[in-house]
């Protein structure tokens, strides 16, 4: 009888050095997939909202700035919607300007679960009212934060 | 009786789990190295780049052997094929290049093979030009790793 205790022991001992291992790897597994995801979603969404955010066409000017704000997230949305609200808005509509980025490159910089900083490569093309055009290359360093279940802008940072 | 069999259940149940840690401390230790060898493979693009876009005239035999150094074999061999014409043209044009990395993004990353861009700021001062003139780069940067280093495979500039 004493020997079967003994091996009960041994077993109970080697269960709860399992159940700790398991949990330790479980757990450990699990917050670095979701940095990994959450570098890649971040990205995927940089990728979408930017052009966004930085895009308008003259005739829908009002329609365009309230789409391009809906794409970010905490105390940038104010900063930012004073900015369109200040200069943006009434310059493109002095010269009926209309313009619009696309994204030439994009790579995560940093980051993890809370927060992922992208660097991109911006192309603007901008139309005036005078109907001459111009393209100019940027570069743009973003911070993303969840936001539900999406991500959304909450810096912008030329470089 | 009851306690060999109670005995081997908790046995079992213990193997399982350790399985189980196993199985995830793996997957943990993937998405970690995904991370350690993005941030390795930026580290390789921002000095290759560094080392392309700081140069002048006056660049040493050694500076260019560690640009070389930095490159897979194929394009090592391109590098090598240019860089006595590029060092004569620095050298006649009088020129004086600095550069830095501001930032820079991982694009994609799959074993062995990483995608980089690069965001740099430097000057460029030439017999023609009075002063240094400011110069901004995009470049995107592709790398594998051969025995363990990054090495640069093709680099280009972004437009």
């Amino acid at each position: 009888m004493s020997r079967l205790t003994g091996l009960t022991r041994v077993a109970a001992v080697l269960l709860v050095l399992a159940v700790v291992a398991a949990v330790v790897a479980g757990v450990g597994a699990h917050r670095a997939a979701a940095t990994a995801d959450a570098r890649s979603d971040a990205l995927a969404a940089a990728r979408k909202r930017v052009p966004e955010l930085l895009s308008y066409e003259n005739a829908t000017l009002d329609d365009d700035l309230r789409r391009a704000l809906a794409q970010t997230t905490g105390g940038f949305t104010a900063d930012y919607g004073k900015l369109l609200d200040d200069v943006v808005k009434p310059t493109a509509a002095a010269r009926r300007i209309s313009t619009s980025a696309s994204v030439s490159a994009a790579g995560v910089v940093s980051g993890g679960r809370e927060r992922v900083v992208v660097l991109l490569f911006l192309t603007q093309t901008t139309v005036g009212g005078q109907g001459g055009s111009s393209v100019s290359g940027s570069r743009v360093e973003v911070t993303m934060k969840p936001d539900g279940d999406d991500w959304k802008i909450a810096g912008l940072k030329p470089l | 009786m009851t306690g060999r069999l109670v005995a081997g259940v908790v046995g079992l149940v213990a193997v399982a789990l350790l399985v189980f840690a196993g199985q995830r401390a793996l997957a943990w230790r993937g998405d970690r190295s995904e991370l350690s060898d993005g941030r390795a493979a930026a580290a390789a693009a921002t000095a290759e780049v560094e080392g392309l876009i700081d140069i002048s005239g006056s660049t040493s035999d050694a500076d260019m052997v560690r640009l070389l150094d930095g490159a897979t074999a194929a394009f090592r061999t391109d590098l090598e094929a240019q860089a006595a014409r590029l060092q004569k043209a620095l050298a006649d044009n009088k020129v004086k290049a600095t550069g830095k990395a501001v930032s820079t993004g991982v694009v994609k990353l799959a074993d062995d093979r990483a995608t980089v861009i690069v965001a740099a700021a430097g000057t460029v001062k030439n017999k023609q030009t009075k002063a240094a003139e400011p110069r901004n780069y995009r470049l995107r940067v592709d790398l594998q790793r051969v025995k363990g280093d990054w090495l640069v495979s093709g680099l280009e500039f972004v437009a």
